[in-house]
């Protein structure tokens, strides 16, 4: 391959250092990298040597790329560490470009050759410095320095790279042309890209109505008049685990809300307000003077901003959560400011059936949507409510849901044009839990009775593995909370079947989803025990695999210390002496444009026939000059063959441009 | 789980050769540009490299669509010498013939040798048990036998501008590294895009083969073993009588040959090596044995044929014969001399002879024992000095035939008067260190 033009590759450091906030070492760099082309002086450096450079390199790549995503985010430690990258490879590349010869053998960086094996027949040599480009390029991507400077530089760096791969027979405004059309393509696919991710991102969170449920606890987008089947996502959000020989509260609360408009539900004039009692000895008070004697653990995972809690109903305080603040509203809804991202575990005192008293009974938790209204009186009337007392309303509700209606994650378009709820009421008859307990609440509203509108998850699934119950994003739900006989009750009127149906939509891959999850919940938490400990043990498992790596590559040069390329650069030497003289190059060029060499010409005849044919005499002259240089390099064994080498290639170099310039040969 | 390793390798070799050919280095590293954009740009939030990815996409596309078809009608002839001999470089021409009227620049030659992909029997070989199972381990190993049957670059060869109904000319030169027959399949006509990224690609089969002699190392002035002695056959074998050193002519420069043999003024003037050639009147036979008796033609085994081969040029068949004897799946023995095979002809034979390894050492001795009787010298190329080796040179030299044994070996060997350890690899260096004595010239 032809070398890199130029100033190319100082150009593409710079940019590096500039996009990525490195010029201090960009520049240094550049110059250095560049100085081969004026400066005559080389280093004797073997393939041997080059290629354990090349080792400690890629180890000090690996180690750094490791440490980065190991103490920070993983995103951003990948970003970092390939912004760095060009540095870490940077005494690779000096390497070969101070060294006497072009290009290294790329099986000598991989060698395993068998030890009585004779040499491959020719090495595959790559000039490692044109691939140094796009490194340069990718890590000046991982700046992310938005804006049109990136792509701008992008295209005119390609386009000086590729100006020196063209096709000469070609006409240079055709590779113009076509270098425009290639870039226009190349903008409006980077475009497309960027787009499709886009795109990408929503269909996967299309509709996931747990995913809408997150952390507002103001209100609560339903998926009421969704068409079509709903699909839920198998992440694990939380583990559960009951304190010893207790049950495990089927149902955690996260947020409540009183006020229903068109498939919305609104938590109206609920703020959050600072707990009365800070933490005291590890422990958030919800209800101080309250004794309790349910416990259950959670761990679940915080991701820096504020983040509603799920915890049992009745909750009166919390063990062992390190946050910044905790709030509360009147429905009991908590809110926690945690201290930094991470795995968090607590312990939950609760007391069943217990709410606090800030969460008595307002006229809004009487408030049916006027539209609603007649549907609902119908149904009041059908199930004969009116007559019946507040505990009695409930069970009949709860009796009726519970045969008259099916569970089902798929509801079709209402060709008459109805109302969700009227549809699922009147036709349907089936649907998930946001229309069972968004219906349930507005009946009971209708026979007089408060009630509201409840999600959060329920705890079904145990793990015999991992001896937790296993709270996935598809076990998001909803309930009903109705206030009977002074004091609050769950209903919860959603078939009990739905937790098996949800189950059976589970993934394939839930398994080996499972596992990875498994294993990436053991690192984090192994990581937060041994966080503070700088050498802890993610150290190791940082430094292992390239150190393991390294040891096995210099085991294996120790052991056969015979076999490095140096040693079989010295066999081929002795077989085929001078075989890489630079001549051969000029021969080459020569014979693609004037006259090639004759089988059995020696050199020194085909110059004095190709002199003949040469426009310029001082040409002439220098090709005979150039000729007697490549015989002393190819036949005089007191020669001194490094520096014959440099002076022949600079004089096959300076007359290869001498002949492009003056024109080709005599007519 | 071999078989499936080979499978896969074989698909991955074939389609990596083709991709190098329809692809300019300036493409692959267009390639790379893109593996490396595309892995570093999956999130589009985190970094620009997916504009890279575009950029390289956008280029390998019209490059891609540029280099669609090669216009044109031509035709290919290679000239290729007859012989060639291992580690010496090979060159000849490649003519091509434009059959249109229309002018054509830019084009190349690339060669394609016939299948150079090995047998599973010979991946297998280098590989042991547990090695099978890794693919890394059976990917190298693959990698390394097909590139020695590889030694003709698939690098295009750049030809000069075709005029229409015209011809030009380019020189392919490579280095063969195994003898045998190397057989050539097809020549592509290849020309790149505007870009220089891809190349657009004619095939034009071209059969043709070439015979590769082992390699020669230059032998020292050694005594053969042996003596004058009357050989049956009488003037059939003999021509001439009596004890001169008589200038019998000039003749081109054969590997191995001694240096003050050159004739200056000859390779001034033709500007290629010439050297005198002697007649000495003495008459011997010699025995040439090649040790076969081995499973794999590993190195060892080749540079038992190399040493073998060299022997062959260095001794003088114009004053005796020489009997080449080696066991195969028959015992072979062909004579060089006087009205018998050239030592070219030896040279043809010791570059087809393989490995036997289903007859071992007594076989050989058997095959010597036959021809013993009118031997008067015996060289011996041996695999090894183990037990049955020992004993064949001992009994040989106790029916009173005098022999060297030249073993190649890497072991140290006990100092033993005519016995002489070649090691793998550094051949070249151990044969000049032989010293001379014994026998008579």
């Amino acid at each position: 391959m032809k070398p890199v033009p130029p100033l190319l590759t100082a150009a593409c450091v710079l940019f590096w250092g500039l996009q990525a906030d490195l010029l201090l070492f960009a520049v240094p760099l550049a110059v250095a990298l560049e100085a081969p082309r004026w400066i005559q002086a080389r280093f004797a450096l073997r393939t041997a040597p080059l290629a354990r450079t090349f080792d400690f390199c890629l180890l000090g790549s690996m180690v750094l790329a490791g440490y980065l995503i190991t103490t920070g985010s993983p995103t951003q430690g990948i970003a970092l560490a390939l912004q760095w990258l060009p540095m870490m490879l940077a005494p690779f590349v000096l390497g070969q470009g101070w060294r006497e010869t072009d290009g290294i053998d790329l099986k000598a960086l991989w060698s395993v050759r068998q030890r009585r094996e004779p040499p491959p027949a020719r090495p595959y040599t790559i000039d490692f410095r044109w691939l140094y480009l796009p490194i340069c390029l990718v890590a000046a991507s991982a700046a992310n320095q938005r804006g049109m400077l990136f792509f701008a530089t992008l295209t005119l760096l390609g386009a000086w790279a590729l100006l020196a791969a063209r096709d000469r027979s070609r006409p240079l405004l055709l590779w113009a042309v076509l270098v425009a059309v290639a870039t226009g393509l190349g903008y409006a696919g980077q475009l497309g890209l960027h787009r499709l991710q886009g795109v990408l991102f929503e269909l996967a969170f299309s509709f996931d109505p747990s995913d809408t449920w997150s952390t507002d606890p103001y209100r609560s987008h339903t998926a009421l008049g969704h068409i079509g089947t709903l699909k839920f996502s198998d992440a694990i959000e939380l583990r559960v685990r009951p304190a010893p020989g207790q049950d495990v509260p089927g149902l955690l609360h996260r947020a409540t809300y009183d006020r229903f408009g068109v498939a919305t539900w609104f938590a109206k004039e609920a703020p959050l307000e600072p707990l009365a009692t800070p933490r005291e000895n590890g422990r958030w008070r919800l209800e101080p003077d309250l004794p309790t004697d349910q416990r259950v653990t959670i761990e679940t995972r915080l991701e820096g901003q504020r983040t509603v809690l799920a915890v049992p109903g009745g909750t009166t305080s919390l063990d062992g959560l390190n946050a910044k603040g905790m709030s509360r509203n009147r429905f009991g809804v908590l809110e926690v400011a945690p201290g930094e991202a991470g795995l968090v575990d607590f312990t939950a005192s609760y007391r069943p059936g217990f709410a606090p008293p800030s969460a008595a009974p307002t006229p809004a938790d009487l408030e049916v949507p006027d539209r609603l209204r007649p549907l609902l009186d119908r149904y009041r009337t059908t199930l004969g409510l009116g007559e019946l007392s507040p505990a009695e309303v409930a069970r009949r509700v709860e009796r009726w849901f519970g045969t008259e209606f099916g569970y089902s994650l798929y509801q079709e378009g209402d060709p008459m044009g109805r109302d969700a709820l009227e549809a699922f009421l009147d036709t349907t008859r089936a649907g998930h839990c946001e229309y069972f307990a968004t219906a349930t609440v507005l009946l009971l509203r209708a026979a007089g009775i408060p009630a509201r509108y409840v999600t959060g998850y329920a705890v079904t699934e145990w793990s015999g593995f991992e001896q937790a119950y296993l709270v996935r994003r598809r076990h998001a739900h909803a309930w009903t909370t109705a206030f009977v006989d002074g004091r609050w009750i769950t209903l919860d009127t959603t078939p009990s079947t739905w937790a098996v149906t949800e189950q059976a939509e589970a993934s394939a891959w839930q398994p080996f989803a499972d596992a990875w999850n498994w294993l990436s919940y053991r690192y984090q938490r192994w990581r937060q025990q041994s966080a503070d400990d700088a050498l802890s043990p993610a150290w190791l498992l940082v430094l292992l695999p390239p150190l393991v790596l390294l040891g096995w590559r210099l085991r294996r040069a120790l052991r056969r210390p015979g076999d490095t390329a140096a040693a079989d650069e010295g066999d081929l030497a002795a077989t085929t002496a001078g075989a890489d003289s630079p001549f051969y190059r000029l021969e080459q060029a020569l014979g693609q444009r004037v006259a090639s060499r004759e089988i059995g010409e020696s050199p020194e005849r085909w110059a004095t026939r190709l002199g003949e044919r040469l426009a310029d005499a001082e040409l002439d002259r220098r090709l005979a000059g150039i000729v007697r240089l490549h015989y002393g390099y190819r036949f005089d064994p007191a020669g001194e063959s490094a520096a014959l080498r440099r002076e022949l290639e600079a004089e096959v170099n300076a007359w290869l441009v001498s002949f492009d310039r003056t024109g080709r040969t005599a007519s | 789980m071999l078989r499936f390793h080979y499978s896969l390798l074989d698909k991955a070799w074939r389609f990596g050769q083709a991709l190098l050919r329809r692809v300019t280095p300036a493409g692959l590293l267009a390639l790379a540009a893109l593996v490396l954009a595309g892995a570093a740009g999956i999130d589009t939030e985190l970094t620009l490299a997916y504009q890279l990815f575009g950029y390289a996409s956008g280029l390998l596309l019209v490059g891609f669509l540029a280099s669609w078809r090669l216009a044109g009608r031509y035709e290919v002839e290679r000239r290729l010498p007859a012989l060639a001999t291992v580690g010496e470089p090979l060159q000849y021409r490649i003519t091509v013939r434009n059959r249109d009227d229309r002018p054509r620049a830019g084009l190349a030659v690339i060669e394609q040798l016939a299948d150079t992909r090995p047998t599973r029997d010979e991946v297998a070989t280098g590989l042991g048990g547990l090695a099978r199972l890794s693919l890394l381990l059976v990917a190298r190993r693959w990698q390394y036998l097909a590139r020695q049957r590889t030694p003709v670059p698939a690098d295009p060869h750049p030809l000069p501008d075709l005029p229409a109904s015209g011809e030009a000319s380019t020189q392919v030169g490579f280095v063969p590294t195994r003898r045998g027959s190397l057989a050539f399949r097809r020549s592509w006509l290849a020309r790149r895009d505007p870009l220089g990224l891809f190349r657009a690609l004619r095939p034009l089969d071209t059969p043709q083969s070439l015979l590769v002699l082992p390699r020669r190392y230059p032998v020292p002035e050694i005594a053969t073993p042996g003596h004058r002695a009357f050989q049956p056959g009488g003037v059939t074998f003999a021509s001439s009588v009596g004890d001169s050193e008589e200038f019998l002519g000039l003749r081109d420069y054969r590997p191995g040959d001694p240096l003050q043999h050159i004739h200056w003024k000859s390779f001034a003037r033709v500007g290629r090596p010439i050297v005198k050639e002697f007649q000495s009147e003495f008459f011997e036979r010699h025995a040439l044995v090649l040790d076969t008796a081995t499973a794999h033609a590993d190195a060892a085994f080749e540079e038992a044929v190399s040493v073998a081969a060299s022997f062959a040029c260095r001794l003088d068949t114009q004053e005796c014969l020489l009997d080449l004897l080696f066991v195969g799946d028959r015992d072979h023995c062909y004579t060089a001399g006087r009205g018998q095979l050239d030592v070219e002809g030896l040279l043809e034979v010791l570059a087809h002879v393989q490995p036997c390894p289903a007859r071992d050492v007594d076989a050989l001795e058997a095959t010597l024992a036959a021809h013993r009787e009118r031997l008067t010298g015996c060289l011996l190329v041996l695999l090894g000095w183990d037990a049955p080796r020992r004993r064949l040179v001992e009994r040989l030299r106790a029916t009173g035939l005098e022999t060297l044994a030249f073993v190649i070996t890497d072991a140290a060997l006990d100092a033993e008067p005519g016995v002489w350890p070649l090691r793998v690899g550094h051949v070249a260096a151990d044969l000049a260190g032989v010293a001379t004595g014994g026998g008579s010239a």
